[in-house]
């Protein structure tokens, strides 16, 4: 029962009509229901990301300074930030960061609920399990996805500065921004919401598919890591070859 | 002449491992007012995730509050909701919801609390006249007692104020000793016009509460099963009755 709504088609049906249908039951515990699990998934992971994305942003200012210096083109620093960083490290770093830590805990946590019957409590008690379980958490998946790339880029700005000698700030932030177009930030979005939401649905789906043995749920954890891996990094690859096609470098 | 709140006729099928009207269909009725009793394990605990749209119907015809178990379980009238209450055996409390919250989420769900201080009121109420220790309630269902875990499910079942309980084994988990309290609090749903249907292995604790049963390989409902059962059934069946109303 509970695999059928979990299909594609039912999910975007959810999302684009039966969510604005909600009664306000349903609406008011959606909504605590995400909120909660974007502070799971992104407050909760804020140090975790700060840190690596300073020394991401660091190293690679570093090295893209010398190395272009060594070009004698030392003012191309800000372009390749943008090039590297805001449209390909970030995305992917922060999707591995969800796959490791979210996603396991999602998948496992549905089909915990699923094994001790609690995910069938909700149907019988007339609550929307599409309200209350995949619902917030795809769309927490989303959101929280696309905040941490940005605090992640945002470490990563500071720390290449910190990589590029710390010189002034506006020769260094004047570069960056000049540098980053509105397809580019276009394509952030759209390599990091979507990236999201698809990794908890995909745990949502591969947690909800155990049957009733508790035997079941590190298999589908490990279920819900793969297909994440393979699906969200098929997708941010997909995406990068169709904007380098139709927008160019 | 009181509603029929549950009909089964010719019912066959199964729910995970338990499979229903394997030999004989099943067939019954429950009214406004009644408390119908399926003694036994795994088979009669299928019948009721059955009549709840869990599980799967291969032959016969059910209607539960005048609808089909599927309807029912899809169904997002709150109006319709309201009318069923389900107790699990043991499991089915949200794990990460306290007991006062797990009882008070129907109510949020089904427009009958204004906000969280009225559906939790509402669960107060319930869960007071369940004798849920106070200590308890703001834990989770993990850290208490089973007999608190079992008496939030069937809390959690009634804060509707339903037409129809259906409880699944109400006397497992709960201690001998409290079963004549819990007799008394499905008695006074019962008086109070609601239908019950239960399941159970503790046959004593069934028949002393039953106004009808189906036992095992039996096809048809038994009003006069105090006289046709074996003597020491009934026997043990009273003494329990006893209990329950304190002679």
């Amino acid at each position: 029962m509970h695999m059928e709504e979990l299909g594609p088609g039912p999910v975007c049906r959810f999302f684009l009509r039966d969510m604005f249908r909600m009664s306000s039951g349903h609406r008011s515990e959606f909504i605590r229901v995400m909120l909660r699990q974007v502070y799971f998934t992104f407050v909760q992971t804020i140090p975790m990301i700060s840190g690596p994305g300073f020394f991401c942003g660091m190293l690679i200012s570093f090295q893209a300074s010398w190395g272009l210096s060594l070009l004698g083109d030392a003012t191309k620093t800000g372009e390749l930030l943008v090039y590297l960083i805001f449209r390909e490290i970030t995305p992917a770093a922060i999707l591995l960061l969800i796959i490791a830590r979210s996603v396991t805990a999602v998948a496992s946590e549905i089909a915990t609920m699923k094994v001790s019957s609690q995910i069938d409590a909700l149907a019988i008690l007339g609550v929307d399990v599409r309200a209350y379980l995949w619902g917030p958490r795809i769309l927490a998946g989303a959101i929280a996805i696309f905040c941490m790339a940005v605090v992640f880029w945002f470490s990563a700005t500071i720390g290449a500065w910190f990589g590029a000698g710390m010189p002034a700030l506006v020769e260094f932030i004047m570069p960056l921004i000049t540098a980053i177009a509105p397809e580019d930030v276009l394509f952030f979005c759209l390599k990091t919401l979507p990236s999201g939401a698809i990794v908890f649905w995909l745990a949502c789906r591969r947690g909800a598919a155990v049957g009733h043995s508790g035997h079941e749920v590190p298999v589908a954890t490990n279920s819900a890591v793969v297909d994440a891996l393979l699906w969200a990094f098929l997708y941010q690859l997909g995406l990068s070859v169709l904007f380098y096609l139709m927008v160019g470098f | 002449m009181p509603a029929c709140l549950i009909e089964v006729s010719h019912l066959k099928g199964s729910y995970r491992n338990g499979k229903v009207g394997d030999g004989l269909p099943l067939s019954f009725r429950l009214y406004a007012g009644e408390i119908g009793v399926l003694p036994g394990g795994r088979k009669a605990r299928s019948v009721l995730y059955m009549l709840m749209g869990l599980g799967r119907i291969t032959a016969g015809r059910v209607r539960v509050a005048g609808h089909t178990p599927q309807d029912l379980l899809k169904s997002k009238q709150s109006a319709l909701r309201r009318r069923v209450g389900f107790a699990f055996r043991s499991d089915g409390l949200l794990s990460n919801l306290n007991l006062e919250q797990n009882v008070a989420l129907p109510c949020l769900y089904h427009g009958l609390a204004t906000g969280n201080n009225d559906a939790r009121a509402r669960a107060v109420r319930v869960m007071d006249e369940l004798g849920i220790p106070s200590r308890y309630r703001q834990e989770l269902p993990a850290a208490v007692p089973d007999e608190t875990v079992k008496n939030t499910l069937l809390a959690r079942a009634a804060v509707l104020d339903p037409e129809l309980l259906v409880l699944d084994d109400p006397a497992a988990m709960i201690p001998w000793p409290r079963l004549p309290d819990l007799m008394q609090w499905i008695r006074a749903r019962r008086d109070a016009g609601c239908a019950v249907l239960l399941s159970t292995e503790n046959y004593p604790f069934g028949l002393a509460l039953a106004d009808w049963t189906l036992l095992p390989d039996e096809t048809a409902v038994d009003y006069e099963f105090r006289r046709n059962l074996p003597a020491p059934w009934v026997a043990v069946a009273g003494l329990m009755e006893g209990e329950a109303h304190g002679t």
